[in-house]
């Protein structure tokens, strides 16, 4: 009788945490989206084309809210992270789950999918990254960095990220043994950082709480340039050749110049940027939480168009083809025409939306914080 | 588990809805009544994220609280970076006083609420007290205790946490007020006296003014400290954050690097060096005027001077009831509290005072005009201080609410203040003898304490009719009564008020909170040359606020101060003089005035839709429950109540079975539907019941019986007024019962009326009343119809009267006489810690019962506190008690006196649980001896 009760609890205990472990391995795709933003440098642009309007293909509960970064999709498996610490994968084509793992407290960003290998970065846990081989279901490596509330950037082979007590990290992505760090001045009051990092051929930028946008050389961690926004710097940096574009609190959208970081424009928004931008062609595309969307000229600034989406805009966008997607936090994800701002399809998600959409394989994956992963398709 | 006879259950239930009419009851048959005296007219007007329920006659003012509602939601989901998915119920009233009566909270709501978040149903209640600007801050606080609940909400979901815990009071509070109005006079006032008089605590110690308004802001303080120190985004990472931490003060470590007890000492450094150098320049009041009145509450004072005499009138509070009081101004002794000329808060007449919204004023030849709540309206009172009578009342049906009052220099009119049923505050002048009501103004700024020039020809008074009105900023201005004219007399960036003429009319005396807090400045009239821009100057320089300045004959300026969290009223005197050395003197700049701005209404919202309020039900309780016992083995039930959106319409239904074996089954439900109505003034309710099972009467001896009781009730009360009722029942109930054991079967069918009044006066302290009385008598009819089996009546008097020795102390005393006679009649039961002490509980039995009881009640110990390593503890109004009891219980003939004798300790937990012990000696053998050794009891309760 006893036995049979072990049992039962075992099995209760393990129905919650059923492993993770692919059956084959991952190959690297045109088509991936393997980190948030898709890209090193945050294009969130996809290969592929995906037209509105599009239909639900399917929709799957991940048993918790996600952060502030997207899902990600390699060779057809799409894996999320969620609040709770989980890390899910399921088919990107079926939404049949493959399975789930509990590797800590919270993923806040984005795992990074590095062949079989998935790098996650958690909260407010003992371990702060994980290296995960997805293959053998097994960690390959946890260390403990403080508290990391970002997507690393994979930038030639190493991780890059930054703490909420104001560290920013360069550690290899084979032991996870710290390359350099950079510490945010001791005379700034707010030193948090919770930008994720984006990457160039050698610069890493990112904002932080103390208003600041860093460029640093990515070998040596030495400061390249900073640049002072006057307000935290919570969204993610967007690069493209050339410039970084990035908002503030203020709700002030920056374009710099990535060797000097030097302001080439500065545009005044409504509200708060905790977005990161997305690029289309030669509109900059970027949300604030009074809920417009706006699209500027990459060269000077300009604002091309603005769209009230009518919720505030927690998250950037994905582009897939010639359309911009965006989640709002009333539930709704929009498909805008990047060149003037038209609504070309909307739909409701039926929960909050604050974390950004990926595109991929034909699909357009979404989370909800109703708890749901929700894989949008063409309708042909 | 013993249960009650099923009879019981019924009467039960009806005396627990009656009871949800009443609050703050001891026992169910007392408690003062909320009145539902207005039959409103609801409507829902539908915006994009809120139904907001009005009656009709508020229709333009619910139109600006939804555009303020709109413009806040905005606002706030950026804030918050969140959004509230589901539309929020916003219900406004007009008034205060219209408030008072609503049924979405149960209790009574004190003048000082100004609206409250209920999170049951997620409702949103709010009146309007006059001001546009108050409205919209109101409505933004209540919203941001709806974006906090939902975005804590949400963290603790998105992260898979339990979501039984929120954060603390003061951070809800403080953040409600911080991100709802700017820091003004009254956040200054209360920070200035609690860092300049030593008493500020740290949000390590604010479980030591827990749920004070002072709370409220030193949590906006704090909050805005945080956020010029640390970033204003922190507060939002604060609640983002929230479910990493297991306290508050963890979660500030995470969050900006520091606990509660080193953000304390960087806040708190931070108030002394802001605010220990206003001493240079300024002065407490108790150190720069003459003291008055000092004792308890004191505000709003009038002085008159007869006979030589000049004594001085105000609204004070000495003994937890306000009132008017009255003492000789050239008392010297400041202890010496005056006496009272008015009693408030104890009759009908006057129900309750406004002590900080209405002054009151003396008439040339002697009466004094005052306000005070009475039934419905507020009314306004004419008292002669000849001959120490109230002469005349005045009620108007159109103005619910009265403000200030002043006399016309021909002691014929007064001018007032009040709030109509639409929540527009306007100017009214009444001439007594014709008793006509003539309207001076006529929009929606707030218009308040008129002040009647002694020559007559104009009124000054206060107003957010000025160009920073939309900031809340008042003005004076002139009102000319010849012509009906409105012109400025200043306009300013800080709120001026309370305007009061020296007697030869020559100064206005006003509070103008220029330099953070209300002080007395002085227009001197005589001193502005024809043409030349007129000046203001400052005569106090008090480092708290000064109010409410009122002349005396010679030239002195009587005033409330607050200083130490206590309102007192202060005395400068010889003001000519003072005003000539006083170096701050401000120009008064009127060409800058403007055009008097106009209320947005509906801009700004797209979804309008208006639709008559039906009742909109939702659950309130939805339990089941599975409990086994020993005796009656496994029970099974479930209760559901449903109740309407504005709480005017309840409805319980209860489910239960109580079968031993599978055939009972069918026959072994219990059922209760119960439907109670506090929509009206006459509250009723009714139900069906069936009730089956196994019972123990408590009032016969081990008597077990099986009972099957069916049938319906009817119960009313009508409440006479706040502090009487009448209430009245019939019930219906087929009754068939079987003694175990002996398988003796009686069945009734049973007709039951009750009639009975109620009268509660009584004040209440940490454990008990201490004033005032109480007194219920029951009368009641029981028969059996159809059998005759059952045939009594009953007599139920209850008398409790509290004589109040000092503010603490009082001397209580209770009579009971109790008498059942007839066919069946029930017994009553005694003893124990509730009624006679030392005895053991309900071991005295009878149908007549007789207790009395004198109990000398203290206070004892006020604060006890122990500190742990790892926190501390404190228990608060340890009172004490001496007490005698004396009564005894039979059935047909008397047999003997039992009593008691000794004393007490009574703890208030939290307020809802007081722990007594009881240490003393039994009366016994027919009242001739004591008991050998000393009893001692502990139990829980109320005193009597």
């Amino acid at each position: 009788m006893r036995q049979r009760l072990i049992v039962i609890a075992g099995l209760l205990f393990a129905a919650g945490c059923t492993g993770l472990r692919m059956e084959r391995t991952l190959r690297a795709r045109p088509d991936d989206w393997p980190t948030f933003a898709r890209t090193t440098g945050h294009s969130a642009t996809s290969p592929g084309a995906l037209s509105p309007p599009l239909a639900r293909a399917w929709s799957e509960d991940i048993a918790a809210g996600t952060g502030n970064g997207s899902p990600v999709v390699v060779d057809s498996v799409v894996f999320v992270g969620n609040l709770r610490g989980d890390l899910y994968a399921f088919s990107a084509s079926t939404g049949k789950q493959i399975g789930s793992i509990g590797l800590g407290d919270a993923i806040q960003g984005s795992p990074v999918i590095d062949g079989s290998v998935a790098y996650v970065a958690l909260s407010n846990s003992r371990v702060s990254i994980t290296a995960f081989d997805l293959f053998n279901g097994r960690a390959l490596w946890r260390k403990s960095y403080g508290d990391v509330e970002v997507t690393p950037c994979l930038f030639r082979d190493r991780l890059y990220f930054g703490n909420t007590a104001g560290t920013f990290f360069c550690i290899e992505k084979a032991t996870g043994d710290v390359r350099w760090k950079f510490e945010i001045p001791d005379n700034r009051t707010f030193k948090g950082i919770r930008s994720s990092p984006a990457a160039d051929s050698a610069t890493i930028v990112f904002g932080a709480d103390d208003g600041t946008v860093y460029g640093l050389d990515a070998d040596s961690g030495t400061v390249s340039w900073t640049f002072g926004t006057g307000a935290p710097v919570l969204a993610s940096p967007l690069i493209v050749p050339g410039r970084v574009f990035v908002g503030n609190r203020h709700g002030e959208f920056f374009a710099l110049d990535i060797l000097t970081g030097r302001p080439v424009w500065k545009a005044r928004t409504a509200g708060s940027i905790y977005a990161n931008a997305v690029p289309a062609g030669s509109v900059i595309i970027v949300g604030n939480l009074s809920g417009e969307a706006l699209g500027f000229s990459r060269s000077d600034g300009t604002l091309l168009w603005h769209t009230d989406l009518g919720g505030p805009i927690n998250a950037g966008g994905a582009v897939a083809g010639r359309t911009v997607y965006i989640g709002t936090m009333k539930k709704q994800v929009f498909g805008l025409d990047p060149d003037n701002g038209a609504i070309l399809w909307k739909t409701d998600a039926g929960g909050r939306i604050r974390t950004s959409p990926a595109a991929a394989f034909g699909r357009l994956f979404v989370t909800t914080d109703e708890h749901d992963l929700i894989a949008f398709r063409e309708v042909k | 588990m013993k249960r009650l006879a099923p009879h019981l259950l019924p009467l039960l239930l009806l005396l627990l809805f009656l009871g949800a009419s009443t609050a703050d009851a001891q026992f169910f048959y007392f408690g003062r009544n909320k009145v539902q005296y207005t039959e409103f007219d609801w409507r829902v007007l539908k915006t994009d994220h809120f139904d907001i329920y009005y009656y009709t006659e508020m229709k333009e003012l619910a139109e600006r609280g939804a555009h303020f509602a709109e413009e806040s939601y905005a606002l706030l989901e950026q804030k918050f970076n969140h959004t509230v998915n589901v539309r929020v119920p916003l219900i406004l009233y007009s008034s205060h006083i219209h408030f008072e009566q609503t049924n979405t909270t149960e209790g009574f709501i004190p003048e000082g609420v100004g609206g409250f978040f209920e999170f049951l149903k997620g409702r949103v209640v709010i009146p309007a007290d006059g001001s546009v600007a108050e409205f919209r801050h109101v409505i933004r606080h209540e919203l941001v205790h709806v974006f906090m609940t939902s975005k804590i909400g949400h963290v603790l979901s998105d992260h898979r946490k339990v979501g039984d815990r929120s954060p603390p009071l003061w951070f809800t509070e403080g953040l409600a007020e911080y991100w709802s109005t700017e820091w003004d006079g009254q956040g200054e006032m209360v920070m200035r006296d609690a860092v300049l008089n030593g008493s500020v605590v740290g949000l390590d110690d604010m479980d030591k003014i827990y749920g004070t308004f002072v709370m409220y802001k030193e949590g906006q303080n704090a909050l805005g400290f945080l956020s010029r120190t640390f970033g204003e985004e922190k507060i939002l990472l604060l609640m983002e954050n929230f479910w990493k931490a297991n306290s508050f003060s963890d979660d500030f470590k995470i969050t900006i690097g520091k606990d509660y007890r080193e953000f304390d000492e960087m806040w708190l450094y931070e108030l002394k060096k802001q605010y220990y150098p206003l001493l240079a320049g300024h002065d407490a009041p108790s150190m720069a005027a003459v003291t008055v009145a000092r004792e308890g509450f004191s505000a709003k004072p009038v002085v008159y001077e007869g006979d030589s005499v000049r004594t001085v009138y105000f609204i004070g509070n000495r003994t937890g009831y306000t009132g008017i009081y009255r003492k000789n101004l050239d008392e010297k002794d400041p202890e010496v509290t005056g006496e009272v000329v008015v009693q408030g808060e104890k009759t009908d007449e006057f129900e309750s005072f406004h002590p900080f919204q209405s002054r009151i004023d003396v008439s040339a030849d002697g009466r004094l005009a005052f306000v005070t709540k009475s039934g419905e309206h507020d009314a306004l009172h004419i008292y002669d201080l000849r001959t120490d009578e109230v002469v005349q009342t005045f009620r108007f049906k159109e103005l619910v609410s009265i403000g200030s009052t002043s006399w016309s220099p021909d002691c014929k009119q007064i001018v007032f203040s009040a709030i109509n049923s639409a929540g527009d505050d306007d100017l009214y002048i009444l001439t007594l003898a014709t008793k006509e009501l003539q309207r001076l103004t006529d929009d929606y700024y707030d218009d308040r304490d008129p002040a009647w020039s002694p020559r007559g020809d104009v009124i000054a008074f206060s107003s957010d009719r000025g160009p920073a009105g939309p900031r809340g900023v008042y003005n004076l201005f002139l009102y000319t009564i010849s012509s009906g004219r409105i012109d400025y007399l200043t306009c300013d960036s800080a709120s001026a008020g309370a305007p009061s003429w020296s007697k030869d009319s020559t100064k206005l005396a006003f509070t103008s909170e220029l330099g953070g807090v209300k002080n007395i400045w002085v227009i001197d009239f005589t001193k502005n040359a024809p043409g030349a821009m007129r000046s203001m100057t400052r005569l106090t320089s008090f480092t708290t606020p000064a109010f409410d300045p009122a002349w005396t004959r010679s030239g002195d300026l009587v005033f409330g101060t607050f200083e130490k969290l206590s309102f007192q009223i202060r005395e400068v005197k010889n003001v000519a003089k003072v005003l000539d050395t006083s170096s701050v003197v401000r120009p008064i700049d009127l060409y800058d005035k403007e055009t008097p701005w106009e209320a947005r209404t509906l801009a700004g919202v797209s979804e309008i839709k208006r639709l008559p309020y039906k009742g909109e039900y939702s659950l309130d309780v939805a339990e089941s429950a599975i409990s086994t016992d020993p005796v009656f083995g496994t029970v099974g039930g479930a209760i559901v109540a449903l109740s309407d959106l504005l709480g005017n319409d309840q409805y319980y239904f209860l489910l239960y079975n109580t079968a031993e074996s599978q055939a009972d089954l069918l026959s072994s439900f219990n059922i209760a539907i119960s439907h109670i109505s506090m929509g009206q003034r006459t509250n009723y309710a009714y139900g069906i019941y069936r009730f089956t099972g196994r019972r123990y009467d408590l009032t016969v001896s081990d008597d077990y019986y099986y009972e099957r009781v069916y049938g319906g009730y009817f119960a009313m009360s009508y409440p006479l007024s706040k502090f009487e009722r009448i209430e009245t029942s019939v019930s219906l109930s087929n009754s068939n019962r079987e003694l175990l054991g002996d398988f003796v079967e009686r069945r009734a069918l049973l007709l039951s009326n009750s009639i009975a009044f109620v009268h509660d006066n009584s004040l209440w302290g940490p454990s008990g009343p201490l004033d005032g009385n109480a007194f219920s008598l029951t009368l009641a009819y029981t028969s059996d119809i159809q059998y005759s089996n059952v045939n009594y009546y009953s007599i139920i008097a209850d008398y409790r009267n509290y004589l109040r020795l000092a503010t603490r102390s009082a001397f209580a005393s209770r009579l009971w006489l109790f008498y059942n006679d007839g066919k069946e009649s029930r017994r009553f039961v005694m003893g124990g810690s509730w009624d006679l002490r030392g005895w053991p509980l309900w071991s005295l039995r009878g149908q007549k019962l007789w207790l009395t009881s004198q109990e000398l009640r203290f206070p004892f110990i006020d604060q006890f506190a122990v500190r742990f390593p790892f926190g501390g503890i404190s228990f608060w109004s340890i009172r004490g008690a001496l007490f005698f009891d004396a009564g005894s219980a039979w059935d047909t003939q008397y047999t003997q006196t039992y009593g008691s004798l000794g004393g007490g300790l009574r703890m208030n937990l939290g307020g809802v649980l007081v722990l007594r012990y009881d240490i003393g000696k039994r009366i016994e053998n027919n009242f001739t001896s004591l008991q050998n050794g000393l009893f001692t009891q502990f139990f829980f309760g109320w005193d009597f």
